[in-house]
């Protein structure tokens, strides 16, 4: 059975980011969005789901009927982390420096990940904690305040700030491991609000708030590094 | 080459892949609204009441003690899942209603439906997954056609006064399905 909802959330997580996002600086991206972002998408879908199955179902990795059932679950972080690897090897293969091209594109993939998420109205009607600030799921009585479509108005503002702060200055690298964080941040949030069953968190919560303090480290590192090259540089003149 | 005619072919080929990019986008958008099954389902069971079968068993019924089950199992939130051994994301939300269960049998049901499938495979499915909620085997596939089954798998959610409040069909999602049980509870 087709997955209509799924179907259009893709198409969204697409057009919308290449219609409306200028990749900076563009020589990095000389293919377009979607043509260098396709191979990625690919690449993050097929992993994602194939981590999914190997933890969940690993009975089902023999079965190609079950591993292209993509709507049945993908992992999330193994399949950033595809995705962010076949663009890094697509950069190498042209000369062009891997954080360049991710950074070029971390505003792209933040706004396709804020399409999908906001598509989540065609999905599953985008459920979250009971409130009177929301609306009615398909079929609920309850009214539940859209998580999704905060963390979409969340993406769309790192995306607009990363965009902003790159183009003044900011170094790729920062760009690449600061939207990384950013997603960890607002998935480690929002779960919070995502209905699940059972106590504790569930494992992409888990795995969120992990990426999340690996790469805030990361970020902290390189901005005191940055720090310090500064003061080097002052100090030297 | 006349100069401005390689900038010219430049711009031509991003304008028409937008245009191609719009128009699938209108065209997956049109065809969801289109094509999408509308989720209402009339459906309401009747017929004298029975008791539920043994939990974590798999009980072939027919389609009217199907609905006698459902009659007996009025006071309590009910939630009927269709599926197959074969189906894909049977397999996906089956641990999801395994623990949906454990967690919340004090005030609801799950009821396992087993249909368009061999005995065999589905008890194998059911020792697979360590399922303890109650099943029903669909041998004559009378249960499926009664719910208006449109697709595997598909989940049913009735109300404490046997109202059927919502179908879903297709894979659920751990989201949904604890949003579905934070409704009935609520």
């Amino acid at each position: 059975m087709i997955d209509f909802g799924l179907l259009a959330s893709i198409a969204f997580v697409l057009a919308i980011p290449a219609l409306f996002v200028r990749p900076f600086p563009p020589s990095a991206v000389p293919h377009g969005v979607i043509d260098t972002a396709l191979g990625a998408l690919a690449a993050g879908l097929i992993v994602g789901r194939l981590t999914s199955l190997a933890l969940d179902d690993p009975g089902s990795l023999t079965k190609l009927g079950d591993i292209l059932i993509i709507r049945s679950g993908v992992e999330f972080w193994p399949g950033v982390a595809a995705g962010l690897g076949w663009l890094a090897v697509g950069a190498r293969r042209e000369a062009t420096p891997a954080s360049v091209r991710i950074a070029a594109l971390a505003p792209a993939a933040l706004v396709g990940w804020a399409c999908y998420e906001a598509t989540c109205l065609l999905r599953d009607g985008c459920p979250g904690p009971a409130s009177q600030l929301g609306a009615h799921p398909d079929g609920l009585t309850t009214r539940m305040f859209p998580v999704g479509l905060a963390v979409a108005f969340a993406a769309m503002c790192v995306a607009c700030i990363l965009e902003r702060a790159h183009r003044r200055g900011l170094r790729s690298t920062q760009v690449g491991v600061m939207a990384v964080a950013s997603v960890a941040a607002i998935r480690s949030v929002a779960s919070i609000w995502l209905p699940h069953i059972g106590d504790g968190l569930t494992r992409q919560h888990k795995e969120s708030i992990a990426v999340f303090a690996v790469s805030s480290m990361a970020v902290a590192v390189m901005c005191r590094h940055r720090r310090r090259d500064v003061t080097q540089t002052a100090a030297s003149r | 080459m006349e100069p401005g005619t390689a900038s010219n072919a430049g711009h031509q080929g991003p304008r028409t892949r937008t245009k191609l990019v719009t128009l699938v986008l209108l065209l997956a958008v049109a065809g969801y609204a289109v094509t999408r099954p509308s989720t209402t389902v009339s459906f309401e069971a009747t017929g004298p009441a029975l008791s539920t079968p043994p939990a974590g068993q798999l009980t072939a019924l027919s389609a009217d003690q199907f609905e006698g089950v459902l009659v007996g199992l009025r006071g309590k939130a009910v939630i009927v899942n269709v599926w197959a051994s074969w189906c894909a994301p049977c397999r996906t939300e089956t641990p999801l209603l395994e623990r949906a269960w454990r967690a919340n049998s004090d005030h609801m049901t799950i009821l396992g439906v087993a249909s368009k499938d061999v005995s065999s495979g589905s008890r194998a499915f059911i020792k697979e997954f360590g399922v303890t909620f109650p099943n029903i085997f669909d041998g004559t596939g009378e249960i499926r056609s009664r719910l208006g089954l449109r697709g595997f798998p598909a989940t049913y959610v009735f109300d404490i006064n046997g109202t059927l409040r919502t179908t879903i069909i297709g894979g659920l999602t751990e989201q949904r399905l604890a949003a579905v049980l934070n409704d009935l509870r609520s």
